[in-house]
Parts: C-alpha cells; sequence; structure tokens
C-alpha cells in the first residue's frame, strides 16, 4: 500500500495527465490525513442557525441544538460566504524551468499547488480567484464560491504560455489595485527578480489589508547547483548566457542564492508576510502541510 | 630574451626528444577542448550565476591559468630534461643564438699509454673526447691532436660530427713528449680560422683531454701567459686521465764510457733506471742485447723515487755501427713502452786526429798531448795523431779523421777553407789553435767557420786562465784539481776573441782573467768548431822572444787537448743518438740520387737527394717513433740511429690540479664507460627532472586544494 507521500510526490503525479487531476488527487490525498481544515472558522463569527439539507458538511451541525430540539441544524457563519482566497501564480519563462532530476518544471508544481489551494478553498465553500501574471496580469478571474469554479481556474492556469519576463513587483501592485474586496493572497513565483520591487509589491497589498502567503517554488538543481561539467548556461526571459565552470562558481553561487533568499524571507517577515520555501521535488502534502499548518497556528 | 633565444643558450644530446615539448600545450588544448564539450541547459538564476560569476571567474580563471602552468611546467621540464641539456656557453652566458666552437685537444704524449687496468689514458681520453663529439649538437669541432704532430687534424671546424668521430677513431698514442706551447699555437690558429670562416662562432670552448703529466704541465711564466691569452679567447677546461696509483719504472738513459767506442778496449754501457713513485716491485732485471744478441743481464735494486745504475762491461770486437738495446725484464708496471733503450755505437779501430801545423813545429806539442808515444812509432793508445803540413790539407780525406787541429795556421786558401767547412758539415770536428801571423785574408775567411771575430793580439801582460767554475765538459776534469797546473799557466799574450752575435749557441769553456775568451766552441753544420786564443805550441814568440803561454808545457796541457778532442767528436756520437722528435741529419752521400729510411716499425720510406747543390745532408724530422732508424743507399747502409723516449715524461704522477692556471676548470675524468664529459649535463637533466617532480607535487596539492575549493 502506497503511503500519502509517495502518492503526492510530483514524480508520481507527473504521470497524471491534467492538472485537475492532479490537483484533485493531491487534495484527496491531503484530506485524507486531516481533521479540520486550516481555512475553517477563521476571521469568521457566528450569526444564527439554519436547518440542515442534505449535502451540508456534519461537523456544521450544532449537537447541542440537536439534543435540546431533536432539530438537525447547522452553526451559521457571518463570514462563511466572505472568505475570498486570490491565488497568483507567477507564469514568467523563469517559471518553465526544470531541472534534469525534477518531474515538474517550478509552473507546473506552482499549478498543481494552486489548484489544490483552490480546490481546499472551494470545498469549504470560501471564493477564490485566480490570476496569472509575468510583466502585468495576463489572467484575473474573479472570486467565486461555485465548486465548478475550480475547472475554470485549472483551465486559464494550463493555457498560461510562460513565455514572457517578469516583473512581479508591478503585478502585485496591479493586483492590489485591480481587487478591493480584503482576503488572502496566495502567491506563487520563483521571485526570480528585483526583490525590492517585489517587496514593495507585497508591502501594497499588504496595505490593502490582505494577508499575504508566498510560496516560493525552486527547482532542486537552483538551490543545490548540481553541475559538474562545463556548462552552458541559457537565459530564460532574455537573460544572456554564461558560460561556466560549475565546479569553480557553486560555492559563490549557493552563497548568492542564500543571501537571495534571506533578503525575501527576511522581507517577508517585516511584513507579516508567511513565507515558505518549496522545492519542486518535495511532496505536494508536505508542501501543503506546510503551508496550512502555519496558517492554523497563526 | 624570448623562449628561442633562452634555448638557444643550451645545445641538446638528444634534439629530437625537444619534439615533446609539444605536449606542453597538451593541458591548454585539453582545457579548450574541455569548454568546446560544455553541456547546455535553460537557466532561471542567471542573474544569481552571473553575480557569482563576477565574484569568482576571475579568481577562479587564475585559479585555472595556475594549474595550467603548473602541468605545463612538468611537460616542458620532462621533454627538456630527456633531451639532455648542456650549457653552450657557460662563462660568458646567453650568446644569442650564435654556435661556440669545440676545440677537442689530445695528449698523445707516450705517458698517455700507462694502462692500470683495463683501459689506458689514451682510451678514456678518447672515449671522452668520442662521447663529447656524439653529444655535440649545432657546434663546429675541432680536432686538435697534440703528439707527434701538434695540429688541427681535419685542417678547420667541422659541423660533422661523424667526420670528427673517424678522425679520432684513427689517432693513437704517440711516442713523443708534448709542449703547451706549441699546442697553444696551434689552438690559437684554430679559434682565428673559425672566427675568419664561420661568422656564427660566437665563443669558443677548448677542453684538454690530458694526463696532466710532465713536462707538458710544469706551468712556467710564457705557460701562464699562453694560457691567460688563451683564455681570453676560449672558455678552457680539462679532463683529467690519469689515475690514482702512478708508479712506474723506467730506463732513462743509456751510454757508454768513454764516450768514443774503440775497438778492443773496454766500454762500459751505463743504463740508469729510475723509479718514479712506488715501484712495482723492488728488484728487477736489465738485460742487455747488442746487434739482436742477449750479452749480459743484471738484477737491479728499486728504490721508490731513487736512480739505479746499471754498468755492463762489454769490449767491441768488430769495427763497424753496432745497435745497443738495454730493456728491464721480470718486471711489470703500467707503461712499457718506457721499459727500453737504444744507443748506436760507431765502433772504432782508434780515434784518428790530424794535426796540421802552419809552421814548422806548430803542431808537435798537439800531437804529443794526444798520443805519448815516439815519434815515428805506431800509436798504441786509443787516439792516432797524424802530423802534417797544412798544405796537405786539400790532398787528405778529411772524412777519414774524428777530428782536426790547426796549429798556428797563417794562410789558408779559399779551397781549403771551403774543404774544412764541407768537412764541418759532415759531422767532423775542427780546433784553431791561433798563431802569432795571420794573413788577414785568411782571417777573413775562416771567420766564416769560426764563431768569433779575431780582434788582434792583446798587449802583452800576465794572465791566468779563468776556468768558468769548471762547468763545460772540456775544464770539468779540474773541478777540485787546483793543482793540475791549469790555473797556474802565464799567459804573455793572447788574441782577442769577440763572440758573434749570430752565433748564439756558441760557448766559452775557458777564459783569461782578463774576461777575455780563451776558448770558445760552437756547432758548425754537424760538426763542432773551437777556437783557442793561444798557439798549439811553443814555437810562436812574443816581441820579447818569451813563448806566448806556458800552456803547452804545462801539465794541464795533455788533458784539455784530449778533452777538446772528445768534445769535438761528441757529436759524432750524439748524431747517431737521437730523442723522439728530434730532427736526424745525416751526411749525404756524393753519386746517390735517392735513399731509403726504414723506421723502428718496418715501414719503409725513400728520400729523394737535395735539390740545393750546397744542401749535402740528409734531413730527417720523421723520428717519431722510438727505435732503430736504417738509412740505406744502393743497398750500402748509410747511417743507422737509435731514437728514444724524453725521460722527463716517465713520471707518469700528475700535476696538482690546483696549481694550475685558475682559469683552467677543471672536470673529472671518466671512471666508466658511460662517462658523458659534456659539461653539467646530467646536472641539468636531473636537475630539471627535479623540477619536474616538485611540479608535480605541486600539481597534486593544488588540484586538490581547488578541488575542495570548487566543491
Amino acid at each position: 500500500m502506497q503511503t500519502t507521500s509517495t502518492t503526492l510526490d510530483p514524480n508520481t503525479l507527473a504521470k497524471l495527465e491534467g492538472l485537475e487531476l492532479r490537483s484533485r488527487r493531491i487534495v484527496d490525498g491531503y484530506l485524507s490525513g486531516m481533521h479540520r481544515s486550516a481555512f475553517r472558522g477563521q476571521s469568521v463569527e457566528f450569526t444564527e442557525h439554519r436547518e440542515y439539507v442534505p449535502g451540508d458538511d456534519l461537523r456544521y451541525v450544532d449537537w447541542k441544538v440537536f439534543g435540546k430540539s431533536d432539530k438537525v441544524y447547522l452553526k451559521q457563519f457571518e463570514a462563511e460566504t466572505n472568505l475570498v482566497c486570490y491565488l497568483l501564480l507567477d507564469v514568467s519563462e523563469s517559471m518553465r524551468y526544470r531541472g534534469d532530476k525534477s518531474a515538474m518544471s517550478k509552473l507546473e508544481y506552482a499549478q498543481c499547488l494552486a489548484a489544490a489551494l483552490a480546490t481546499i478553498v472551494l470545498r469549504q465553500r470560501d471564493s477564490v480567484s485566480l490570476a496569472t501574471g509575468d510583466e502585468q496580469i495576463r489572467e484575473l478571474i474573479r472570486e467565486s464560491s461555485n465548486p465548478s469554479h475550480a475547472r475554470q481556474l485549472v483551465q486559464v492556469m494550463e493555457q498560461a504560455d510562460a513565455s514572457h519576463g517578469s516583473a512581479l513587483g508591478t503585478v502585485l501592485h496591479e493586483l492590489s489595485q485591480r481587487v478591493k474586496r480584503r482576503g488572502i493572497v496566495v502567491l506563487l513565483s520563483d521571485l526570480l527578480g528585483n526583490v525590492d520591487a517585489i517587496l514593495a509589491g507585497l508591502n501594497h497589498l499588504r496595505y490593502q489589508r490582505h494577508e499575504v502567503i508566498v510560496l516560493q517554488t525552486m527547482d532542486r538543481s537552483e538551490l543545490d547547483f548540481p553541475f559538474e561539467s562545463t556548462t552552458l548556461f541559457q537565459g530564460l526571459e532574455a537573460l544572456p548566457e554564461v558560460l561556466a565552470e560549475p565546479r569553480g562558481v557553486r560555492q559563490a553561487y549557493l552563497d548568492e542564492l542564500q543571501s537571495f533568499l534571506d533578503r525575501i524571507e527576511a522581507g517577508c517577515r517585516s511584513l507579516r508576510v508567511d513565507y515558505e520555501l518549496l522545492a519542486t521535488d518535495r511532496p505536494f502534502d508536505e508542501a501543503l502541510r506546510r503551508v496550512l499548518t502555519q496558517r492554523t497556528v497563526r | 630574451m624570448n623562449v628561442v633565444s633562452v634555448l638557444a643558450v643550451f645545445e641538446f644530446s638528444s634534439l629530437p626528444m625537444l619534439g615533446w615539448l609539444a605536449a606542453a600545450a597538451l593541458p591548454w588544448l585539453i582545457h579548450r577542448w574541455h569548454r568546446r564539450q560544455h553541456r547546455t541547459t535553460s537557466w532561471a538564476a542567471v542573474e544569481l550565476l552571473l553575480s557569482a560569476m563576477q565574484q569568482r571567474a576571475r579568481r577562479v580563471q587564475m585559479q585555472q591559468w595556475l594549474l595550467l602552468a603548473v602541468r605545463t611546467g612538468i611537460l616542458v621540464l620532462v621533454a627538456l630534461a630527456v633531451a639532455e641539456p648542456a650549457l653552450r656557453q657557460w662563462a660568458s652566458g646567453a650568446g644569442g643564438e650564435a654556435s661556440t666552437h669545440q676545440i677537442m685537444v689530445l695528449d698523445q704524449s707516450y705517458s698517455m699509454g700507462c694502462a692500470r687496468g683495463a683501459n689506458s689514458r689514451w682510451e678514456r681520453a678518447k672515449t671522452a673526447a668520442q662521447q663529447w663529439i656524439e653529444t655535440n649538437t649545432g657546434n663546429p669541432i675541432t680536432l686538435v691532436t697534440w703528439g707527434d704532430r701538434t695540429e688541427s687534424v681535419l685542417g678547420r671546424p667541422t659541423y660533422d660530427n661523424q667526420m670528427a668521430l673517424a678522425a679520432l677513431e684513427e689517432l693513437a698514442v704517440s711516442h713523443t713528449t708534448v709542449e703547451l706551447q706549441a699546442v697553444v699555437r696551434s689552438i690559437t690558429a684554430a679559434i682565428e680560422r673559425a672566427e675568419a670562416e664561420m661568422p656564427q662562432v660566437g665563443s669558443h670552448q677548448v677542453v684538454f683531454c690530458t694526463d696532466l703529466c710532465a713536462p707538458t704541465w710544469d706551468v712556467g711564466e710564457s705557460e701562464q701567459e699562453l694560457l691567460e691569452g688563451l683564455s681570453k679567447q676560449a672558455n678552457v677546461t680539462f679532463v683529467n686521465v690519469s689515475e690514482d696509483q702512478t708508479g712506474n719504472i723506467a730506463i732513462t738513459e743509456l751510454l757508454v764510457d768513454p764516450p768514443v767506442t774503440l775497438r778492443q778496449r773496454d766500454t762500459s754501457i751505463v743504463a740508469t733506471v729510475a723509479s718514479f713513485g712506488d715501484p712495482s716491485a723492488s728488484e728487477c732485471s736489465v738485460e742487455l742485447q747488442i746487434d739482436g744478441q742477449i750479452v749480459d743481464q743484471q738484477a737491479v735494486q728499486l728504490a721508490r723515487d731513487g736512480k739505479s745504475i746499471v754498468r755492463f762491461k762489454h769490449q767491441f770486437i768488430d769495427q763497424d755501427a753496432k745497435t745497443l738495446k738495454v730493456s728491464l725484464r721480470d718486471h711489470e708496471d703500467c707503461l712499457s713502452v718506457d721499459d727500453q733503450r737504444w744507443l748506436v755505437v760507431d765502433v772504432k779501430p782508434r780515434l784518428r786526429v790530424a794535426c796540421f801545423a802552419g809552421e814548422v813545429g806548430a803542431a808537435d806539442d798537439l800531437v804529443r798531448a794526444l798520443s805519448p808515444d815516439p815519434a815515428g812509432t805506431p800509436a798504441t793508445g786509443s787516439i792516432a795523431p797524424e802530423s802534417y803540413s797544412v798544405s796537405r790539407l786539400s790532398d787528405l780525406e778529411l772524412s777519414h779523421y774524428a777530428a782536426i787541429l790547426l796549429g798556428s795556421v797563417t794562410d789558408l786558401s779559399q779551397r781549403e777553407v771551403r774543404t774544412l767547412q764541407d768537412y764541418l758539415r759532415q759531422g767532423g770536428g775542427l780546433a784553431v789553435f791561433l798563431g802569432s801571423e795571420m794573413e788577414a785574408r785568411t782571417q777573413q775567411q775562416l771567420q766564416s767557420i769560426l764563431p768569433v771575430h779575431l780582434g788582434g793580439i792583446h798587449p802583452m801582460g800576465d794572465f791566468r786562465f779563468d776556468p768558468r767554475e769548471y762547468r763545460h765538459s772540456i775544464v770539468a776534469p779540474f773541478r777540485g784539481q787546483t793543482q793540475a797546473g791549469l790555473l797556474g799557466v802565464a799567459i804573455s799574450q793572447y788574441h782577442r776573441l769577440a763572440l758573434l752575435p749570430d752565433r748564439s749557441s756558441a760557448e766559452i769553456p775557458l777564459q783569461f782573467d782578463s774576461g777575455d775568451p780563451a776558448l770558445v766552441v760552437d756547432r758548425f753544420g754537424l760538426g763542432r768548431v773551437a777556437v783557442f786564443a793561444l798557439p798549439g805550441s811553443l814555437g810562436a814568440r812574443t816581441s820579447s822572444g818569451s813563448p806566448w803561454s806556458s800552456f803547452p808545457v804545462s801539465p794541464s796541457f795533455l788533458p784539455i787537448i784530449r778533452e777538446l778532442v772528445a768534445y769535438l767528436v761528441e757529436s759524432q756520437v750524439q748524431q747517431r743518438n737521437l730523442l723522439v722528435g728530434e730532427t736526424a741529419t745525416i751526411p749525404w752521400p756524393d753519386n746517390v740520387q735517392s735513399a731509403l729510411v726504414t723506421l723502428p716499425d718496418g715501414q719503409r720510406h725513400d728520400i729523394s737527394s737535395p735539390a740545393a747543390e750546397d744542401n749535402e745532408q740528409i734531413v730527417f724530422g720523421e723520428t717519431y717513433q722510438q727505435g732503430i732508424y736504417q738509412f740505406e743507399a744502393d743497398g750500402q747502409e748509410l747511417a743507422r740511429l737509435a731514437v728514444n723516449l724524453d725521460p722527463r715524461e716517465a713520471d707518469l704522477r700528475p700535476r696538482d690540479a690546483t696549481q694550475l692556471p685558475s682559469m683552467m676548470a677543471n672536470q673529472q675524468a671518466p671512471s666508466t664507460s658511460t662517462f658523458s664529459p659534456t659539461v653539467g649535463e646530467f646536472l641539468f637533466a636531473r636537475s630539471l627532472l627535479a623540477g619536474a617532480l616538485v611540479l608535480l607535487l605541486i600539481e597534486i596539492g593544488l588540484a586538490y586544494v581547488l578541488g575542495r575549493a570548487w566543491g
């Protein structure tokens, strides 16, 4: 019998066709080990009871009322339908990178994760919105809590061609201006670009009173730089080619990378932005657990 | 200075091996090929990579270049080492691309034949020269022989090593001694020729392959100056091929006593056996052969650095030229060529001496001094004097006489003077006793023979003889014999004699206490001539009527006249006995057009009649072998010569190399056949290999450190 982690491993999921199928597998696999949702009850307040109708989640049955009146009532929360989750997916060309030993590109990994999050949110009957962007926002799907909304989101994500450069700071500013309703913004990106601009964009979102979660997706090759022989690195996003002796520059690269990550993490911490670095070779349940656990703690 | 000019400072034994230098490019080619063989990948974090590259690329590149340089250095050093480099110029430093004229000088003196062990000194010298030539690349070579002939073997410098090797192969050790001055002249000529004909020659290097034996390397002031002059033109070095143990025994002298050998008279044959250093034995036998027959043998004791005299008594029966050979027996040492010695003696029944009188009775005292027998009776002594009037001078066959004495000659015709000249040229001995009167014409003609100018008669006085410390052989018997009468001779007047400046070989055995010469002797042709400033008899009178001197009646008169005659005929013995390399001169017989000489090794050479009418001598200079030389014409023996080694060379001990002129660099002798004399060659190769090893260790450490630094 396969373990959950094995079934949610990117190598395994990559064999599945279609983002929708992958996201469903991820969510099913993840929720099979969960006891409660991390999103449930957050920033909502109890308002009234309503009578149970078939299909309602039994977790919200008010057993005390049931004991007193023998009628099944569900707890009605004021913000139950007010939670909006904005998924911002970076579809710049750099997200297309996939290392030799990776099963998925950063974009594919982020797509799966975004789809899974969308599914989870929708299953909680909250609203999900999706934005894709590179140098600007390419697609912005309005929030909806309709379960069928997930399919639309998947379609949009699958259509992303990831062929442009990156100006994530600009995209964040644009998103801040275009979404008026306060919610949770989940940014899925490798964050390769102008760090100061990105942090400024995040700051803009925070200023709009959004809660922000940054999920930085990086390929294992980008994190470990495992190259041995002389390699011609062809830059994505119109960056120049670099011929390098990897063994000679590995340590310097890793130092640069760590500095880059440290700046991102420190910036997020100062903005009270949740930050997670996700390697694309890690199982999705681990990634979701890290994201959602962090949310629960808060 | 570029790489080519640096390499030009060296010469390489194995030039093709330098091709391996191309391998030095291998690390760079591999590096470039490795960079061309890169993999290609797309990359997102280019800015991070670029930033890392900016920090590390220059450092990494420097490290790579350092590693490549070390690897290249290893290959270069190994390639140079296997090419066996040697410094082309080791005093003047780098000389551009000019070549170095290599001058090999091979000592062929007979001491080089010393063989202790497997190889002789000569073989070691040839091996050294051969290996030197074989390792020579691109330099002209001059091979100078230093023996029979001191000359450049090939005539001019050659770039053809094979030609030089072939010429070297034909060389052999000689029987000669060698002189430093001669070889320096030959070397200087070779240098001048190379500079005139080969403008590409930038420097010269002279290598003496020698055993450093005397008399060659007894460097005096003149030799020092020569070597210093040579060192200004060339780098001078030597290869000492002598060995540590250099004891030797040799026969260094052979003579007969008396020097004129007479038939049926006791003659002592005296051989000197000398030991140099520690002799190999304390005793050995000396054997005497006469005309090939062993006639006697004696044992002789040997001592370190000592001389032993062996005296054989013999009486010759026949009158003829006899060949005497003395050799060592029951003895072995490292040099056998000096274990024998030859002597040719002309055995005569008596010594015929013709005494010519210019005045009546002018030769009587001379005849009596030579033979005490009463007048008119046959001579019984060793000397048979014959008294004649000077008018008979042209009638007699003078060649039958060992010596001629002229007493108080007043007048001589031109023909008579010419007869005397011919007689002297053929090896005769002439003594002239000046009388009271002499025609001016005769004086003038005699001065063509005599080594003195006749300055007239000295005013009367009271004079005595001064024997000049008895240095000359004629007066030497009087040394320590103050009562023998020589110093008591009373002299009233004498002829003033002044030495002619062009007769530098003239000697004054006896002089007057006034300082004027009393007796002057000199060589003339093959013979010897003497002139006495006094008459040979009491017949000559002064103006006061007294004899010129009491000399004819002095007890010293007889020994002086006899010693004078012995001196005059001694040259005839010496003409028959030469040292190697000396020129033999023998009379050329009348009516003979060609002659034949048989050398000691049996080779025969024709000798043509001299073209010049006045040249009536056979002059034979090629006495390069020790032994007997026989001259023949029309089946008749003309003369027989004995040629012997110069005994000075028998001392095989080398001179102290540290006492040689400082400009001469020493180089150790080859102890094995693998000796290579090229200066510092192996040192260079070894150093290069050591350098390569060091670089290899550096490369290993560097690769480890950089490997870790690069992850």
